[in-house]
């Protein structure tokens, strides 16, 4: 019982910030059904665990925790990409600024 | 004939002055034969965002100086420079093509530590004003079975540089002794080819892969570093070079 009561209370704390962050404007409608859904979701496996072991028969891995940890990597992993690809943008356009700020140096 | 020098420079108060008025002081190599005023040589300093007098002492050196609001690191600090220095020899962001070699001028690039000997600028610059090459790089290591001064380098850079050298063929297909190298010259037309993206240290790497794409003529030419507590305290470090091959592996798969 320990596990199911831990992850629920995380997910209402984590969809309490979730719908701060909305109400803020921090967050897009978008960004709001996509959060509640995956929280949701955790919620739903958590407490019924026989859903993954059916997931798991679709996806052809045997087991069902086993079929929620690959799901969970490779979500992670697209995640980790965007984020990062769009952290060396910044990072670009950041150089790219402090380029235009350092040029004009020579406009004087 | 314009030779522009840029020196990128991150809190280097301590050695950027003594090394713009060693590029600045007529020497007697620099003029090789020629008249010195056919030669205009120009120091331009990337002051990258430093915190100390950096910025101060290159100008009263007799500097341009061109200051990041912020640290952004080598590669945009190189970017910069490059960017600059075309500006300054055409004074328009898109001169005409036809401006090359010799016409064009040439951008050398140099540390600010004083690991390099500005003394050595007309070596590493002369194949590019004969025409061989549009891009030079300035290597501490061996050329064509040559080996320079390889002495006063520390064993843990050579080994860090040998890795760089490896990766660097392992990624972008080009044998350089000296992957690593801050000592550079382009032809002002081959640097205004250059699209360099990359915001750090990866930048040395980077370059290389812009001469392989760009398919410049290019050649290594032999120089010496002087390496002093102060220099090996700044550079590169293992995490740094970790950070980097990262960097150049998502350089070549995900752009």
């Amino acid at each position: 019982m320990m596990i199911q009561i831990l992850i629920s209370i995380l997910a209402v704390i984590a969809l309490l910030g979730v719908a701060r962050n909305f109400k803020k404007g921090a967050l897009s409608k978008g960004g709001l059904v996509l959060w509640i859904l995956v929280w949701g979701a955790a919620v739903v496996l958590v407490w019924n665990p026989a859903v993954t072991n059916h997931i798991a028969g679709i996806l052809g891995v045997g087991r069902g925790a086993d079929a929620v940890f690959y799901v969970s990597i490779a979500v992670i992993f697209y995640v980790m990409f965007r984020i990062y690809g769009k952290m060396e943008n910044l990072e670009h356009q950041l150089s790219e600024i402090a380029k235009k700020f350092a040029l004009k140096d020579l406009e004087k | 004939m314009h030779i522009t020098v840029i020196i990128p420079a991150y809190n280097e108060e301590k050695t950027v002055g003594e090394v713009v008025k060693r590029v600045l002081s007529p020497h007697p190599t620099l003029s090789h034969g020629e008249r010195e005023a056919e030669r205009r040589v120009r120091v331009l300093v990337v002051n990258d965002g430093s915190s100390d007098r950096t910025a101060q002492v290159a100008r009263e050196a007799g500097a341009t100086v061109l200051s990041h609001p912020i640290n952004r690191g080598l590669g945009a600090a190189l970017s910069t420079g490059i960017e600059g220095a075309l500006r300054l020899l055409h004074n328009a962001p898109q001169p005409p093509l036809n401006l090359i070699g010799e016409e064009g001028g040439v951008i050398v690039t140099l540390d600010a530590d004083g690991q390099h000997d500005p003394a050595e600028i007309p070596r590493v610059i002369e194949p590019i004003l004969k025409g061989g090459a549009e891009v030079v790089i300035g290597t501490r290591f061996k050329v064509s079975g040559v080996r320079c001064q390889v002495s006063g380098i520390p064993w843990a850079r050579r080994v860090a540089n040998t890795l760089g050298n490896l990766f660097t063929w392992l990624l972008f297909g080009i044998w350089v002794t000296d992957s690593q190298s801050g000592f550079r010259a382009f032809s002002a037309d081959a640097a205004r080819r250059l699209r360099l993206r990359t915001s750090t240290m990866e930048v040395s790497s980077e370059i290389i892969r812009e001469i392989a794409r760009l398919k410049f003529r290019f050649v290594e030419v032999p120089i010496t570093a002087q390496y002093t507590p102060y220099s090996l305290a700044k550079g590169q470090n293992f995490r740094r070079g970790i950070e980097t091959l990262w960097k150049l592996i998502v350089l070549k798969f995900f752009r």
